[in-house]
């Protein structure tokens, strides 16, 4: 049998820390690549947008004008389009946590009849894709009457099963003492939930706020199928019609930035409950 | 202060009946702990009396009052449970006051009665400090401030010392009969730990797979166990047992196994005539203590007598030493003087003494 000496173990262990920082540094520059050539190009003029990108000019903002900004504002009524996501976004978020919270915690800790049924549903719901669903209930919705409206892009996404599974997951893990403790000193199960449950179940409310934020923030599909002009047109739709209209690359990088700025500063400031969240939830289900 | 009545209480989960007809009567002011191995449903027992848990069948009166379908809340219970279960998001202060905020009592007197509390239980340096930043003994001080604060007629207490390290143990324990003294209220005390339960109850109630084995007072079941369960459960260490042969020797009785010889008189046993006439085998008890090396002061006590084993290992406490001994090709462990000189290998002789011997039938279990 060869041992190693130490000094030979010493620069494996060198090794190793360079080469996992190289692959590392690797993979950052290529999810970081199409983001900084996205702003880069936000600040250049049409013609040299194109003419750069195939070379690594195209990741340094060589005029650093804001002129590619201004012309989005103008051309579109951005505020309202804005006002539209974060309008929606907000409205799913809050309804969310909250349906979605009292939801998993019915499942995890009430006892009443069909239980198990309702949570092998929700399980079961759990794999089929949004577009499976989305022609019928684009029908059903033209039928109720919601085409162009503010609850048509909301209502659907409030309750959702992942959200609830989110919660199920992390309250069942909590001890059960907890709430009985709560129970002996009085307080019924509303009270329990919202002064004994929802403060020590920080972690996963926020991780579900933050993926139903980022999975709502960039949603396409249905409010492409459900509005058909600027009025309750939510970010992701915009830009398409927009890319669609002006055929600009440095106005539509900039416009890319515009909508991405808010969810990586969103990301940015909760990105220790992000972590928490996540590790709370014992998941690491990316959308 | 109550006076709390289960009356054939009934629990079954599922196909599981884990407690049976359970029969017990607690007096105003009487701490009764309900004492058992791991799974035997003392928990259970504790949980159906504070409504945590619905009766299968049975019922429980709270002072006269059937309290089946009363909510925990309206029961003037407390309860303090082995981990404590403090809020971790609230402070000390917030955690004793919450059931009186539940209660709607007025902010004052919430203030005074929290302080009042804390004060008797060393806790008032604590108030402002969040439960989850404290050690594990405050915690269960803070439990325990928590369910004292309300002024319950009756306190449950579920294991709740097992958690913490053996010296804050003795301390609480100590303090909790000191709380029992100046509150004289009543207590359900439930633990696995027979040591716990024999030095704090009143009354102890030993459990066995959801039956009561025997209610009564410490020294009298560790002096009178009911059964084999109850001789072999309390008592630390555990009682010796040895199966034997009962013949018949005129006017004396001899209990035989291998070459060990124990010879009683029949008028002393007289339970023990229909065995030896029947050709049954009983079981002696011997507990640790019932021995007494031959030649020592105590040796001259009436009624022993002589027999011969040989020391395996010993275990020097401190203050005994438990020395174990193969007799009739079994292990016993004996209680020896803490300046008593005996080493592995090392033969003793031993004077069993004879007033102390406990019978048990082997196919019941019971004593005789």
């Amino acid at each position: 049998m060869r041992f190693s000496t130490p000094g030979q173990g010493l620069c494996w262990k060198y090794c190793s820390l360079v080469a996992s920082y190289v692959v590392l540094a690797l993979l950052a520059l290529f999810y970081l690549a199409p983001v900084v050539f996205m702003m880069a190009s936000s600040f250049k003029a049409d013609h040299r947008v194109l003419s750069e990108g195939s070379s690594m000019l195209a990741f340094f903002p060589a005029d650093g004008s804001w002129q590619n900004y201004l012309d989005v504002w103008h051309r579109v009524n951005f505020d309202r389009i804005m006002f539209n996501s974060v309008f929606i976004t907000g409205c799913i978020v809050t309804g969310g946590i909250l349906i979605n919270s009292m939801a998993g915690y019915a499942l995890a800790r009430l006892q009443w009849r069909g239980r198990e049924v309702v949570l092998v549903l929700v399980l079961a719901l759990l794999v089929i894709p949004f577009e499976a669903i989305a022609v019928p209930l684009f029908y059903q919705m033209i039928i109720i009457g919601w085409r162009d409206s503010y609850q048509v892009q909301i209502l659907p996404f409030v309750s959702d099963a992942f959200s609830i599974y989110l919660f199920y997951n992390f309250f069942v893990g909590m001890p059960k003492e907890l709430e009985e403790a709560a129970r002996i000193d009085g307080a019924g199960p509303f009270r329990t939930f919202f002064l004994i449950i929802i403060p020590n179940a920080k972690p996963v409310f926020a991780s579900v706020a933050i993926l139903t934020f980022l999975m709502r923030w960039g949603s396409y599909l249905w409010p492409l199928l459900v509005t058909t002009g600027e009025t309750y047109r939510p970010l992701p739709v915009a830009m398409a019609a927009f890319e669609n209209q002006v055929k600009l690359w440095g106005d539509i990088m900039a416009f890319g930035v515009m909508m991405v700025a808010p969810i990586l500063l969103f990301f940015l400031l909760c990105q220790k409950w992000f972590v928490k969240g996540v590790a709370a939830t014992g998941t690491g289900r990316k959308f | 202060m109550a006076e709390l009545i289960l009356d054939k209480v009934s629990k079954i989960f599922g196909n599981n009946r884990v407690i049976s007809d359970f029969n017990l009567k607690v007096a105003d002011g009487e701490f009764v702990v309900l004492v058992g191995p791991s799974g035997c449903g003392k928990s259970t027992i504790l949980r159906m009396i504070a409504g945590l848990e619905p009766l299968s069948a049975g019922e429980i009166y709270i002072n006269g009052e059937l309290v089946n379908d009363v909510p925990p809340k309206d029961r003037d219970i407390a309860m303090v449970f082995q981990n404590y279960s403090l809020y971790p998001h609230m402070t000390v202060f917030d955690n004793m006051a919450f059931s009186l905020k539940m209660r709607k009592i007025n902010r004052p007197q919430i203030a005074e009665r929290v302080h009042r509390t804390a004060e008797t239980l060393g806790l008032t340096d604590l108030l402002a400090s969040p439960s989850r930043a404290l050690s594990g003994g405050q915690q269960q001080r803070v439990a325990l401030g928590r369910a004292i604060v309300r002024d319950p007629q009756l306190f449950l207490f579920d294991e709740p010392l097992s958690n913490l390290d053996a010296g804050l143990r003795l301390d609480m324990r100590a303090e909790l009969i000191r709380l029992h003294k100046s509150l004289a209220a009543t207590m359900i005390y439930v633990t696995h730990d027979q040591t716990e339960a024999m030095s704090m109850s009143d009354r102890l109630v030993v459990i066995k797979d959801g039956l009561i084995m025997q209610i009564g007072r410490p020294l009298e079941i560790y002096n009178k166990p009911a059964n084999l369960f109850v001789a072999g459960f309390i008592g630390s260490p555990p009682m010796n047992f040895i199966s034997c042969e009962v013949i018949r020797q005129g006017q004396d009785i001899q209990l035989c196994r291998d070459d060990f010889r124990l010879t009683l008189k029949a008028a002393d046993f007289p339970a023990l005539g229909s065995y030896a006439d029947r050709n049954r085998q009983v079981i002696i008890g011997l507990r640790p203590e019932d021995f007494i090396v031959a030649g020592k002061p105590d040796s001259e006590v009436d009624n022993l007598q002589k027999i011969d084993v040989v020391v395996e290992y010993t275990e020097p406490l401190g203050s005994e030493i438990l020395a174990t001994c193969q007799l009739a090709g079994l292990p016993m462990t004996i209680r020896l003087a803490p300046d008593y000189r005996v080493i592995p290998g090392q033969e003793l002789a031993l004077l069993i003494k004879i007033d102390a011997i406990k019978l048990f039938d082997p196919q019941t279990g019971g004593a005789l």
